[in-house]
């Protein structure tokens, strides 16, 4: 009969067609992004005291003073930048001017000769790392009994 | 010594405070199209210490030095509870010459007592599409 | 009769080997950052979750989970990596197997009418200098046999 030709020629084609091989893999997948962050924390605000010959105000003159201390964690590239340093605040009798104020800076950044000038360097993962700043003022002429505050920004970018 | 007491204490006394200042910012970069002439990016900004803390967020020109004109954060002054996170729109017009235009976005404690002022500073790019 | 019981000898005789499974991803996992920025993982983010039907009938299916890599990743990074997975299987009236992919895992279900089996997949992987920032994509290969 005509019709069942075609049922053994198809019960021939199933059976040709039947897979005998192993499926493919199939891929199972996971995405995320990655971003870059900063943190940056001051610990310790810093303290100066006068040198022996009253012309030096700084963080690393001993006795009470202390550097500065940052704590900073980072995820990615970072850059951290120190600008230069600024004077804030002095007594009434003092006549700004004839002072110097530079930076030094060891952890994090080495940089331990002081400079006028910023300082920069490149961060990449880190976990919580201490950055120790040192601020120096230098007047020839000495400083006035009373208050000054000084600061320089750190900047993580 | 009489006077490099006096200072010392004077040096001190500015600090007396000690109180530990943080922030974080995430994304530092990124970049997006707009169909319009401005662009946003939501930022998350971020308390990690143990002290509840008040920050500015300030958007700049690149470099960080100056402010930027015709941009714009949603909080402009945030006040995070310790270990809090909270998301800002820093929102920026592209003027229509340019096809693109970046800024930075500055994230610093409003107070501060200490000799570093510590800030977290993020760079953004818009592109005008079409 | 006698040409059915030919087509019917014809299907019988052919080999009882593989395949046929479905496997279809209910979920795509995603991936986090560790809090020490070392480990991308979705234990960080969500598993992945793939379902997994129309098996053999009849013999038992191995299910291998296997090949797991970093597909796609910001240009340029080549950094030393190290990768590590984990799985859960159920399926109704068999429980549950689970067990980790070092660096592959597998497991049988018997040959049970309209069995459907549940994969729960968790990927990482670390590099010990950190990711730089963009998108990642992990990929795991999950096999019938």
């Amino acid at each position: 009969m005509r019709w069942r030709g075609p049922i053994i020629a198809g019960g021939l084609a199933i059976g040709l067609a039947l897979p005998t091989s192993p499926a493919a893999a199939v891929d199972v997948t996971f995405t995320g992004l990655v971003v870059d962050t900063c943190s940056v924390a001051l610990a310790t605000p810093g303290v100066m005291s006068l040198s022996g010959d009253g012309k030096v105000l700084a963080t690393d003159q001993g006795g009470l003073a202390v550097p500065a201390t940052v704590t900073v964690v980072s995820i990615g590239t970072n850059t951290l930048s120190l600008a230069p340093p600024t004077l804030d605040t002095y007594p009434a009798g003092y006549t700004p001017g004839g002072e110097t104020l530079e930076l030094s800076t060891s952890g994090l950044l080495s940089n331990p000769l002081f400079t006028t000038l910023g300082i920069d360097g490149i961060i990449g993962l880190l976990p919580l790392t201490n950055l120790l700043v040192n601020l120096r003022i230098t007047n020839p002429d000495g400083f006035e009994q009373g208050l000054y505050g000084a600061h320089t920004v750190l900047t993580c970018s | 010594m009489h006077l490099k007491t006096l200072l010392l204490a004077a040096a001190l006394a500015p600090f007396a405070g000690g109180l530990a200042a943080a922030q974080s910012l995430s994304p530092m970069r990124a970049e997006g199209d707009t169909p319009s002439a401005v662009k946003g990016f939501r930022l998350l900004i971020g308390n990690p210490y143990r002290q509840r803390m008040v920050f500015r967020v300030l958007p700049m020109e690149p470099g960080f030095r100056v402010g930027a004109p015709d941009a714009a954060v949603n909080f402009p002054e945030l006040a995070l509870a310790p270990g809090s996170t909270r998301q800002v729109i820093v929102s920026f017009r592209i003027d229509p010459a340019m096809k693109e235009r970046t800024i930075g976005v500055c994230v610093q404690p409003k107070a501060i007592e200490g000799m570093v002022m510590p800030r977290v500073c993020g760079t953004y790019t818009g592109r005008r599409r079409g | 009769m006698q040409l059915t019981g030919a087509v019917l000898v014809l299907l019988a005789g052919l080999p009882a080997a593989a395949c046929a499974c479905d496997v279809q991803i209910s979920t795509p996992g995603l991936l986090g950052l560790s809090g020490d920025g070392r480990t991308l993982s979705s234990a960080n983010g969500l598993p992945a979750i793939a379902v997994i039907s129309d098996l053999n009938l009849l013999a038992p299916t191995t299910i291998t989970i296997s090949g797991i890599r970093l597909d796609q990743a910001p240009g340029g990074f080549a950094a030393p990596l190290t990768y590590a997975g984990s799985y859960v299987a159920n399926a109704t009236l068999l429980g549950t197997s689970s067990g980790t992919i070092a660096p592959s895992a597998s497991f049988q279900v018997p040959a049970i009418l309209n069995l459907v089996v549940t994969l729960t997949i968790h990927n990482s992987v670390t590099s010990t200098s950190g990711f730089p920032q963009g998108p990642y994509t992990m990929k795991t290969s999950v096999t019938c046999t």
